[in-house]
């Protein structure tokens, strides 16, 4: 599939929000339980202005219940989270407005087509009727699904429908992204697409927060990772910082990148049951 | 406000391209048809009472099933977590749901506006129908239908499976409906309560014989609020759970 790198995010200034400065995204000590289960144990973490941050951990890390804490969706049971210097639980209507959502479960109606996917949301937003349409027109083609814009999305392979889900995220031009592992049950055609999205959102100055179990992917696409297991960063920093965990604390024969690094971070043993 | 019509026409856009909202307008009508045309037959006269009788029964059934999905299905399919981290309201959403599934009941009434007219057409020559008792009927079964409706909106929030929030509007449904009959159970300012909170008491013993008194209205209107406020509780909740 051919992938046309458009500006499809307004180019942004350090200086269009001054009360943030450089960090988009502050996250303090926050820790969520679901009655007994404790998901998350205490994370911290900062994401600075146009980089892509990497949560990396193994299933049930609590890489969602954090991204869901930022997003909104969930409060946090203690600690705070602050997204372009406001609160999360006390401004969380206005961080809505400037962050866009993609949940790891494909969230879309699947009996309306991408146009009215695209549109319906988008009215949840002022954004005023010429734009949602000139934002869907430029997101449809971005993600090569102009074509079928008016099929319903039920016809759709799951690579199509991420890749709407990614476009429905991005129609409010949102300040930060927030993908929670965006490249699950697609093809490779499709997670190149994907990827080749992401460094261009970036390119713009775009914010990412993105959450994977593969070290391949984080190694790729992201500027600072924070490995997390059973609710604790386990580590954090770039690529490169992380990599030198492995040549100081593992003795290898053979350097296999992060994926060693993570392993022996987190463990071997199986985490989905 | 706006954000409560798109809810609300994407809402009604779907019933209107599914099947199911048609099935369940025939059966209304076809059933409604049945006891008013036997009533109207079997005692001769020009009344629209049969019908209005078999309101509550059917609304019992179908409110729960008109509803059920309304926000259930969000859950489901996962499109609540993008609409509750967009800056609509929960109680936007709750609301822009509520209307669609009343203006389809709204419909549904409408068309049997018909059978009136064949009580006009036919009846005429011996006075025709009352109108009077037949339009505080209508308003009678649009209060009482949006309190059932409002109660199946709440329930649809409880759950992300519509047959397990149906099921449990129809038992809030019927306890209202029968909190009388357990008014001599409990004696006093209890057993006085359960009597005035019988849901379809009010409907039968007043708007249906042409009496339409504010206490009534507010009565069902109250309830409607309270169920609607539950669900935007319902929905809020699911951050802090
Ligand atoms: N709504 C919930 N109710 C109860 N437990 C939950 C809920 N959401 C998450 N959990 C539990 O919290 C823990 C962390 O879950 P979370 O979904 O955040 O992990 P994850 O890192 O996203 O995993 P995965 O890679 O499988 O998506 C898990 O043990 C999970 O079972
Ligand atoms: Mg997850």
């Amino acid at each position: 599939m051919a992938v046309t790198q458009q500006v499809v995010v307004a180019p942004r200034t350090l200086t269009s929000t001054p009360e943030t400065g450089s960090d988009v995204v502050k996250v303090n000590g926050i820790t969520r339980s679901f009655g007994k289960i404790e998901a998350v144990r205490g994370i911290s973490f900062t994401i600075t202005r146009g980089e892509i941050f990497g949560l990396l951990g193994p299933n049930g890390a609590g890489k969602s219940t954090t991204i869901n804490m930022i997003a909104t969706y969930l409060r946090p049971s203690s600690g705070s989270i602050s997204v372009l210097g406001l609160d999360t639980v006390r401004q969380a209507q206005q961080v809505k407005e400037r962050i866009g959502v993609v949940p790891q479960e494909i969230a879309l109606y699947n009996d309306l087509t991408a146009i009215e996917n695209l549109n319906f949301f988008a009215q949840m937003y002022d954004l005023g009727e010429p734009m949602i349409q000139k934002r869907a027109k430029e997101l449809l083609d971005l993600m090569g699904l102009y074509e079928r814009r008016n099929d319903a999305v039920k016809t759709y392979s799951g690579g199509m429908k991420r890749r709407l889900n990614i476009a429905v995220g991005l129609m409010n031009n949102p300040d930060l992204l927030l993908l929670d592992e965006p490249t699950v049950g697609v093809d490779p055609q499709s997670r190149e697409a994907i990827f080749e999205n992401i460094e261009g959102l970036k390119k713009n100055g775009l914010t990412i927060l993105y959450t994977t179990q593969y070290m391949e992917e984080a190694e790729r696409l992201c500027d600072h990772i924070a490995i997390i297991d059973e609710g604790k960063v386990v580590a954090i920093g770039t690529l490169e910082q992380l990599l030198a965990l492995r040549t100081t604390q593992v003795e290898v024969q053979r350097p296999r990148g992060l994926a060693e690094v993570f392993l022996q971070l987190t463990g071997k043993q199986l985490r989905d049951n | 406000m706006s954000d409560t019509a798109t809810i609300a026409g994407k809402e009604l856009r779907s019933y209107f391209t599914s099947p199911v909202a048609y099935v369940l307008t025939a059966a209304f009508l076809v059933l409604n048809g049945i006891f008013f045309a036997g009533q109207a037959i079997g005692s001769s006269t020009a009344t629209m009472d049969g019908m209005f009788r078999t309101i509550p029964v059917l609304m019992l059934l179908l409110a729960p099933i008109l509803s059920m999905r309304l926000i259930a299905e969000e859950q489901r399919s996962g499109t609540l977590e993008l609409l509750l981290t967009s800056p609509v309201s929960d109680a936007a959403v709750v609301v822009g749901k509520y209307l669609a599934v009343l203006i389809l009941y709204i419909v549904m009434l409408l068309f049997t506006l018909f059978y009136g007219l064949l009580l006009q057409l036919y009846a005429g020559s011996q006075g025709g129908p009352i109108w009077g008792p037949i339009l505080s009927s209508y308003f009678g079964a649009l209060l009482l239908g949006g309190t059932f409706l409002a109660i199946g909106v709440f329930t649809s929030s409880l759950t992300d499976n519509p047959a397990v929030g149906a099921f449990i509007a129809v038992a809030i449904t019927l306890a209202l409906w029968l909190a009388g009959n357990f008014q001599s159970v409990f004696q006093g300012a209890f057993g006085t309560f359960l009597n005035q909170i019988a849901i379809t008491d009010r409907y039968y013993n007043n708007l249906m014989v042409g009496v339409v008194a504010l206490k009534d209205v507010i009565y069902y209107l109250s309830l409607i609020v309270i169920f609607l406020f539950m669900a935007i509780q319902s929905l809020g909740s699911r951050r802090w759970r």
